[in-house]
């Protein structure tokens, strides 16, 4: 196992897709986080006063993890999709699969090393994303002339724990998905027309139809807005982040985001230790 | 390099269907140790199919695969195999010597075993170079570099020197000569007839069967022509001969 860990982590340090993947969410943090909302807070009439001081002091060091964390039911789910895919699937794409599993530790190994390494980069641009918002909120703080009222380092764990538990659960999607399509192409567009499109339509389709109510909890964007929403951060009603809100408890989303990750992983080793590799 | 008793594979009423069509129909031979086996045959006999099943990324229908003494994919032959696939298994969007290293890395290989394969391969100048910039040629040596990694005691080399020129050919062969003296042995795929003789002993596939089995020699003289592409022919022509 420590060659199959050693052999990801030195692959994929070298591969362009974590930077790529990693300096895209951050830039989508920062933008649609903090630079989309401080736009709206400018341009904001300055007679709705209630509306502006609640929109600029979600954009303050004090709630700058907790919007940072509000940004990854929706899209950090997807981009994190997106770097699962890309890290089983590229084997495909290069044909390295047979040299790769013919050779060194088993075929069970090699898997769980590229998710777990996959999970080891994610901890890492989850902590770039939120220290990039900190850093951008100080800048809104500075250009409005509000004090650094900085939150307690609990609650920015909380933030980075809930962040990374959020996006483990969908690498590990994207994982499977990359060895279900033996690739990238395909696993990429069933991903995230899943994730953007079916899951929202039946999210909201449940809102109008109880019926559908037992299906969302167990959808995984609904289940990471719940946890998001569990610590706290205010829903899209409130104000808050898109896909944040409370459909189930913290406890449950916990649950239902650790299956994703378990089955996720399962799936992606059944199918590498069964099929014909090729 | 050991000297073991016992072939290097033993392959029993072996049968693989792939998309649901029997590609191998139920072969049986032995591959000694220590020497340099050609497995010839023309495009789709089967020879990428059997090469796969030896290496144990193929799923068999029946029949048994024996390598080393072990089942074939069995976890103790992953540090004893290399294997070199037909398509260069190699990532473009790294350098070569990135490559190396990772697959050296994946084996638990010394470090300076990177370079060491890249001079055997003849690409010791090409190790920076980013390897979706190699030819054709280059990429094919740079994926038979990473089969060298970790010192084998078996090499599976699915056509190996497609797309190099005549000088790279042969110095390849001189190093798979030096390979097998020193006790590794090899089984290389080709369609071109004339590598055969560079081979102590040959399996002809056609159709998913075997055709011959024996040393270039014996099979000249089985066919009655000193030519082995001639030999080759008249074998085919002997086996349609017995089936009508």
């Amino acid at each position: 196992m420590r060659n199959a860990l050693a052999s990801e982590a030195l692959l994929l340090r070298r591969r362009l897709a974590p930077f790529v993947v990693g300096c895209t969410w951050i830039v989508l943090v920062v933008g649609f986080g903090f630079g989309v909302p401080y736009i709206v807070y400018a341009t904001l009439d300055p007679a709705k006063t209630a509306d502006r001081a609640a929109l600029l002091e979600m954009l303050l060091p004090s709630a700058a993890h907790t919007t940072a964390v509000g940004s990854y039911p929706m899209f950090g789910g997807a981009i994190m999709l997106i770097l699962g895919v890309l890290v089983t699937g590229a084997e495909y794409r290069w044909g390295t699969w047979p040299a790769r599993l013919s050779q060194g530790p088993g075929r069970a190994q090699v898997v769980i090393a590229k998710v777990l390494v996959g999970a080891a980069a994610v901890v890492v641009i989850a902590a770039a994303a939120l220290a990039a918002s900190m850093v951008t909120s100080v800048v809104i703080a500075s250009v409005e002339g509000r004090p650094l009222t900085w939150p307690a380092v609990s609650a920015v764990a909380a933030s980075l724990g809930v962040a990374v538990f959020i996006s483990v659960a969908w690498l590990s999607l994207g994982a499977a998905l990359g060895v279900i399509f033996r690739g990238v192409g395909t696993a990429l567009a069933v991903g995230l027309v899943w994730t953007l499109g079916l899951e929202n339509a039946l999210s909201g389709l449940a809102g109008v139809v109880p019926a559908l109510e037992p299906v969302r909890v167990i959808l995984l964007g609904p289940t990471s807005g719940s946890l998001v929403a569990a610590l706290g951060v205010p829903s899209l009603s409130e104000g808050g982040a898109v896909g944040v809100a409370a459909y189930v408890s913290g406890p449950v989303a916990c649950a239902v985001l650790l299956a994703y990750t378990a089955a996720g992983i399962a799936v992606a080793t059944v199918l590498i230790r069964r099929r014909d590799i090729t | 390099m050991m000297n073991l008793p016992g072939p290097a594979i033993a392959v029993r009423d072996l049968r693989v269907v792939r998309g649901g069509a029997e590609v191998l129909h139920g072969l049986t031979f032995e591959v000694p140790r220590g020497q340099v086996t050609g497995l010839l045959g023309p495009s789709g006999c089967g020879k990428t199919t059997l090469i796969r099943s030896i290496v144990g990324v193929q799923i068999v229908t029946s029949g048994e695969v024996t390598v080393l003494g072990e089942p074939a994919g069995g976890p103790a032959l992953r540090r004893k195999i290399g294997y070199s696939t037909q398509s260069a298994a190699i990532y473009r969007d790294l350098t070569v010597l990135e490559n190396l290293r990772y697959f050296a890395a994946v084996l638990g290989a010394g470090k300076d075993d990177a370079e060491r394969v890249l001079e055997e391969v003849g690409l010791a100048g090409a190790g920076r170079q980013l390897a979706g910039s190699l030819s054709g040629g280059q990429l094919g040596r740079a994926s038979l570099a990473v089969a060298l990694l970790g010192s084998p005691e078996l090499l599976v080399l699915d056509e190996p020197t497609v797309g190099l020129d005549p000088v790279l050919r042969q110095d390849l062969w001189g190093l798979f000569q030096s390979l097998a003296e020193r006790g590794v042995t090899l089984v290389v795929s080709s369609h071109v007839m004339d590598e055969a003789a560079r081979c102590q002993r040959l399996i002809i596939l056609r159709e998913g069967e075997i055709l011959a089995d024996g040393s270039p020699d014996g099979l000249r003289e089985r066919a009655g022509t000193t030519d082995l592409e001639e030999a080759f022919l008249r074998l085919v022509k002997e086996k349609a001969e017995r089936v009508r």
